[in-house]
């Protein structure tokens, strides 16, 4: 079985507020998987119930086979990873980036910090003039780059990205977007990646899936949307979209 | 039609920028967010596209009379209708906003009182500008909401902020600065905190009020591709300066390799590229 | 040192590219002063404290006489002269030397209250406002009993009940000290927890131990000491109140609430007895405030990371 992630039936609940409602979804081992919808769609709220930040009602998650009860392990920690949306609020304000990638390393007991720390800052195109460098000393580009840095020097499998491009410059989105893949083709890691920009699901992922209420509305692959085959009236409206304004004369 | 249309423009000059330049002090010496910006803006839809630290906002926040008050504002020209903003009292500056100008923020949530409901504001908006009577402004009031293509106005009349979608408080919001019947509007990010299929709805309101009340829009993004499909023409402003000025529909050939970039690099639905175009910044755009 | 050491040696400080932790640290920690050096009540405030240190440490060799070892024949209740610059107590003892012994006694009890306090506050608040639940429930619903007296009298009870002398006073005032710094903390810890920097340590697998004390004391300690700066005046004058009413220091030991106890009997006719120890108390005090209200200027993580 070469399943990376599978979810089956998930439902995660707040305050009586479902905002997932019984999801099921596949992602191979060394797939990028994508997750589109507007907001209160529950695609954020589905990578957080993986990465165990929400709590899960009912239904299972898989990783890699191995089901997850509801406390995380270390052992997870080390397979599964996330980079998150906002690069001004996922670093600490008063840590060096040095002292951000040191955590991770400490909590896992790893001898060979200095080399790791190195060169996670090397994979991701910072050189050491940025090492010890407070958050605040950083552009946003840069920031989500050490967070990326972060999420890899535990070596994880499998990468959980929650819109990690979209507090960001159009130029700088790309540099980032070129990074992830560059990334992922070299560590051939698992990508789950959550945006609601199509354009960008489909420049990044082999397959999505689109949600809209806490459900999912059709999983295709990025070529049948990009050749306008999606079945459903709410993906092609979204597609409509995408492409900007149309003056209706 | 597009002489005629430009004739039109020129007749009817509503804002004239000239050499715009707005300066912050700080504790390491002074920092010119905008340098030396010049336009004029007609009664059409004006873009003016950027990254962040351009200086877009600081050109839109200038005009309007918003600039921080340690900041200092300079201009060969900055005269709305030949009226000279920089010359006019601080009084009069208030009376023109609202009025005569105004301005719909990104985030509806921060602009509007979220102690007042929304009708209260929109009447109490209309009320300060016009004398009209209270029966008179809830009925005007109304039928702006209506204009926005809100649903059921009399029912959004008597709700709070906290009580309405992004997309709805937007609507709102854009009905707020409308009521008071304004000849120029400037619109800072207005749907980038919305969804798509939102966005493009209250991009329709935006469009139709102002080919009907013949309005001049100055439309601030960061998205140069939704202010070409939306725009008749776009300003690409670079670290506090203007490096090109073109007609939407001519955007394709464009000439500031800086524009170029901005284009090319975003991802397309149907155009596999990998890796992505990136902008290769050279230091001379910003001299 | 030339200019262009003094230079090149702040560019060092101020450096965007840091090669070093101990750079970046200290980067930090000079643009902090630089803000807070820039504030001039806020350096006459570190000024008189420093004043204090110097005179609490110089005691001996500062006062001309010895603070309880008086001449009862000779020099009962002088006028302020050359001789005794403050002036005599009711038993001759000079009022200058007390006054300077008495420093001692005043920052003993403010390190003592602070060293106590606050570490329980931080501590209480960090871990109430982190873990939620019923154990915040339990630990808030504690420090509101603490809160529900006011200062005075809850010190003045513990007092009470552990009898008089310095140091139960200053046990009683640093019990009655704790609560306001846990609802700091925890007011704090609130506004971090849910952040998504500290669901990121959460993503790493480190226990809420390591992430309460590695990950949200540090940002809670700057609006703490802030906190127990202002209320360095509050204590000294707790613990004044408590020596003017008998339960603090005891005689002969010049603590300045105490002096100002015995002096009221002739604060009439013999006003430097009470005035010298009252004035003492006031400049130390303003100096605390200056110089907390200049930390809440320099340390303030709210006004821009800078």
């Amino acid at each position: 079985m070469n399943a990376a992630l599978s979810i089956d039936g998930l439902e995660v609940v707040f305050d009586r507020f479902r905002a997932l409602k019984g999801v099921s979804l596949e992602v191979k081992s060394g797939e990028s998987f994508g997750l589109v919808g507007e907001s209160g769609s529950g695609k954020s709220t589905l990578l957080r119930a993986i990465a165990g930040l929400a709590p899960a009602a009912s239904g299972t998650i898989a990783v890699n086979g191995k089901s997850l009860g509801a406390r995380r392990d270390k052992a997870f920690y080390r397979e599964v990873q996330m980079v998150f949306q906002d690069p001004y609020g996922s670093l600490h304000p008063r840590q060096t980036v040095d002292r951000l990638l040191q955590e991770p390393l400490a909590i896992h007991g790893f001898a060979d910090g200095e080399k790791r720390i190195q060169r996670a800052l090397d994979e991701v195109g910072l050189g050491t003039g940025f090492r010890f460098r407070y958050s605040h000393q950083l552009s946003g580009g840069q920031r989500q780059r050490v967070a990326i840095a972060r999420a890899l020097i535990l070596e994880p499998s499998i990468l959980l990205l929650d819109e990690p491009t979209s507090a960001l410059d159009a130029s700088v989105q790309a540099e980032v977007l070129n990074l992830l893949e560059e990334i992922r083709r070299r560590r051939k890691l698992t990508f789950l990646m959550v945006s609601h920009d199509l354009a960008i699901i489909t420049h990044m992922c082999e397959r999505l899936m689109v949600m809209q209420n806490g459900e999912a509305v059709e999983n295709l692959t990025a070529a049948q949307l990009v050749g306008h085959r999606a079945t459903k009236d709410y993906t092609r409206n979204l597609l409509r979209a995408s492409d900007g304004f149309v003056r209706t004369a | 039609m597009s002489g005629d249309r430009n004739k039109q423009r020129s007749m009817s000059t509503l804002l004239d920028v000239d050499d715009l330049r707005v300066t912050f002090p700080t504790r390491t010496g002074l920092i010119e967010a905008v340098r030396g910006v010049s336009f004029s803006l007609g009664r059409e839809r004006l873009g003016i596209v950027g990254e962040s630290g351009s200086g877009k906002s600081q050109t839109g926040r200038a005009i309007m009379g918003l600039t921080p008050p340690q900041a200092e504002v300079t201009a060969g020209k900055l005269a709305f209708d030949g009226i000279d903003l920089l010359a006019a009292s601080p009084r009069d500056r208030r009376s023109l906003r609202g009025k005569r100008i105004a301005m719909i923020l990104q985030d509806p949530k921060y602009s509007l009182d979220p102690v007042m409901s929304i009708g209260r504001q929109i009447v109490e908006t209309l009320r300060t500008h016009e004398k009209v009577g209270k029966a008179e402004a809830r009925d005007r009031a109304l039928a702006m909401l209506e204009a926005v293509q809100i649903r059921d106005p009399t029912r959004v009349f008597g709700l709070h902020p906290h009580e309405v979608s992004g997309g709805m408080g937007q609507r709102a919001m854009i009905a707020m600065m409308l009521i008071a019947g304004p000849e120029m509007m400037i619109a800072d990010e207005p749907t980038s905190a919305l969804d798509v299929t939102v966005q493009l709805d209250v991009l329709n309101i935006l469009d139709k009020l102002v080919s009907e009340r013949g309005m001049g829009l100055i439309f601030i993004s960061h998205d140069l591709r939704l202010v070409s499909s939306f725009c008749d023409r776009v300003i690409v402003m670079y670290a506090g300066k203007v490096v090109e000025q073109i007609k939407a529909s001519e955007l394709r050939d464009a000439q500031h390799p800086y524009t170029r970039g901005l284009l090319n690099c975003m991802p397309r639905i149907g155009f596999e590229r990998h890796p992505l175009p990136v902008l290769d910044r050279k230091p001379e755009w910003a001299a | 040192m030339s200019a262009e050491a003094i230079q090149s040696r702040r560019d060092w400080l101020l450096s965007e590219r840091p090669a070093s932790r101990m750079q970046a640290r200290l980067g930090r920690t000079y643009v902090a002063w630089r803000r807070f050096s820039a504030n001039r009540l806020a350096f006459l405030g570190l000024l008189i404290i420093i004043a204090l240190l110097v005179v609490a440490a110089l005691a001996d060799v500062l006062a001309p006489y010895s603070p309880t070892v008086g001449d009862l024949k000779g020099s009962r209740l002088l006028a302020p002269s050359a001789a005794h610059w403050f002036g005599t107590d009711d038993l001759g003892r000079d009022i200058l030397s007390r006054v300077i012994f008495g420093s001692r006694w005043t920052l003993y009890v403010v390190i003592l209250v602070a060293i106590i306090a606050a570490p329980i506050g931080l501590l209480v608040g960090t871990v109430a406002g982190y873990a939620g639940g019923w154990v915040d429930a339990i630990l808030m619903r504690i420090t509101d009993i603490f809160l529900a007296f006011p200062k005075l009298i809850l010190a003045l009870a513990f007092v009470a009940a552990l009898g008089p002398g310095i140091e139960n006073a200053v046990l009683a005032i640093a019990i009655t000290s704790w609560p306001p710094y846990a609802r700091i903390a925890r007011a704090e810890t609130l506004t971090v927890r849910n952040s998504d920097y500290i669901k990121a340590v959460q993503l790493m697998g480190a226990s809420p131990f390591r992430i309460v004390l590695r990950h949200i004391m540090p940002l809670c300690i700057s609006s703490l000491i802030i906190r127990v700066t202002l209320d360095m005046a509050g204590i000294i004058l707790t613990a004044a109140g408590l020596g003017f009413l008998g339960l603090g220091a005891q005689p002969p030991l010049p603590e300045w609430g105490a002096m100002i106890a015995s002096g009221r009997r002739f604060v009439l006719d013999q006003w430097w007895v009470a005035g010298a120890p009252g004035f003492a108390i006031l400049i130390v005090s303003l100096g605390f405030n200056l110089l907390g209200d200049g930390l809440r200027d320099a340390l303030d993580p709210r006004s821009g990371d800078q």
